[in-house]
């Protein structure tokens, strides 16, 4: 199984503490209500709409429960397990997803749409979703707290290609929202 | 501004977005009524089994409200069992009216199985030749038509059908309505056809070798002879029962006065001697054509019987 103890992430304190592994069972009653609306967020900055986001963040949830499962780092798995979720309804058939359950939803589904987020925060997350998916990825991790080695256990890759991920994002936000220009400006101005 | 402040702008920029973005998620799933309800999927199948629990007691208790009426007044019946139990043929009729008539062909052909022949006629004949046999034997007389008189009990005794092979498998709890037809019929026809065979093998292989011996003791012949009376009694007794099984049968598979068979499918029923009333309750598109095929019983005139078939009918639109 993919989400074993064992792959659990080694991450040296900046957002979970190692503790003995919890059986996942618990760990699901727990965290379930306090965990549950950032995971939703941390999908919508991966680019999941608001659908998208419920069902990968239940689904991550009900893996949790799975018998046998311990987890160390719960924060970390939930999201790993959660995108992972999230990027096999990408690959679904469309005659699989005919039927959507009646669920109350937000009339947005991109948090693009959500007026009730400040019109610059809105543009900020609108070119952060126009990021490639690795970048976005780096930045939701980020954003979320966890370290660049957290990171990358996370998504697989090293931490030296977090870095660059984080830097390549952060430098096409800033030349998007003009601070790069406004910065050479400054220094021309010297 | 410096790069230092380009930065610091930025992340600030991130920094409000990723915090109001979860308000609004926060804000939103609490307008939904909070975060789903965890999916343990031990929990959910406990509580799938449990709903379905629920609703299949609902539904039976539903029905049994329903046939409430029905079964007091035949557990008041003279004719019910002492032990308060409603006798079988009862419970037959109680089945729903559709399932009686959805399975109608298949219940009638299985007391053409399980009844080839009138046998209890048959034993009964035996028991008189028999009771003929003990008015000589008391009497100490032997006619000579006596034995050839046996022979033809033997023959009859054994023209009593051995056990038909069951035709549907034998059930733990007879919930199906076709194998508790068969289940009804079965235990009974089992009991005739062991105590034919026991007086059968009783005449053949005691009371006539017995008989034909050159010194028999008129009292020997008498005992084995009402030993072969009792046997005949019994098997007399049992093809009795299993004509009632078949006649209760016969009468789940045909009465259906008052019965509501506005939803059962009649495209695929035989109904073609079937009895019913005012009361009966038809599918719309039928009830004329019924009407029309139907005739009124000799012995009461509010009950009709279904004539030739209705969907044979056909009405030329002229007409």
């Amino acid at each position: 199984m993919e989400e074993t103890p064992s792959a659990d992430l080694p991450v040296s304190g900046a957002l979970e503490t190692a503790v003995v592994p919890r059986r996942g069972r618990e760990l699901a009653e727990d965290l379930h209500h306090a965990e549950y609306p950032g995971l939703v967020r941390f999908l919508l900055l991966n680019g999941a709409s608001w659908n998208e986001a419920q069902d990968a963040a239940q689904d991550a949830f009900t893996q949790m429960c799975r018998p046998g499962t311990a987890i160390s780092y719960p924060k970390a798995w939930l999201r790993r397990v959660a995108w992972r979720s999230w990027l096999r309804q990408q690959v679904r058939h469309e005659d699989l997803c005919a039927d959507v359950p009646h669920t109350p939803a937000p009339h947005w589904q991109s948090p693009v749409h959500a007026m009730e987020l400040g019109v610059e925060e809105r543009h900020v997350i609108d070119l952060l979703l126009t990021l490639p998916s690795k970048q976005r990825a780096a930045l939701a991790w980020c954003l979320d707290g966890f370290t660049t080695q957290e990171s990358a256990d996370a998504m697989g890759i090293k931490p030296e290609a977090v870095r660059q991920n984080l830097a390549r994002a952060r430098a096409t936000l800033k030349a998007q929202l003009g601070l790069e220009e406004t910065d050479k400006t400054t220094r021309e101005n010297r | 501004m410096s790069i230092r402040s380009g930065t610091d702008r930025l992340n600030a920029l991130l920094s409000s977005a990723h915090e109001q973005l979860g308000v609004v998620v926060y804000d939103t799933l609490m307008g939904q009524g909070g975060p789903p309800e965890l999916r343990d999927p031990d929990r959910a199948l406990g509580q799938l089994l449990a709903a379905a629990h629920r609703h299949i007691g609902a539904a039976v208790t539903k029905r049994i409200a329903q046939h409430g009426d029905g079964v007091r007044a035949s557990e008041l019946a003279p004719d019910s069992s002492t032990s308060g139990q409603m006798p079988v043929g009862d419970m037959l009729m109680q089945r729903p009216a559709a399932v009686r008539l959805k399975y109608r062909n298949q219940a009638l052909r299985l007391t053409q199985v399980y009844w080839q022949q009138n046998s209890e006629s048959l034993i009964l004949e035996a028991r008189h030749r028999v009771q003929e046999l003990i008015a000589n034997l008391e009497e100490e007389t032997l006619p000579s038509s006596s034995l050839s008189s046996l022979e033809r009990v033997s023959a009859h005794l054994g023209s009593v059908p051995e056990l038909p092979k069951r035709q549907t498998p034998l059930p733990v709890v007879a919930f199906d309505y076709l194998e508790a037809v068969e289940d009804h019929l079965f235990t009974h026809a089992a009991r005739l056809a062991h105590e034919a065979q026991t007086s059968r093998r009783l005449l053949n292989t005691e009371l006539l070798p017995y008989l034909c011996e050159p010194e028999t003791s008129w009292l020997g012949a008498l005992e084995i002879s009402q030993d072969l009376a009792d046997d005949l009694y019994l098997a007399h007794r049992e093809a009795a029962m299993l004509s009632r099984a078949v006649t209760a049968v016969r009468r789940a598979s045909s009465n259906f006065c008052g019965a509501d068979l506005r939803s059962a499918d009649l495209n695929s029923a035989q109904l073609q001697g079937i009895e019913w009333d005012a009361a009966t309750a038809w599918p719309t598109e039928w009830e004329e054509r019924i009407r029309r095929a139907s005739q009124a019983t000799r012995e009461d005139q509010t009950v009709l019987v279904v004539g030739i078939e209705p969907q044979g009918i056909n009405v030329s639109a002229d007409t």
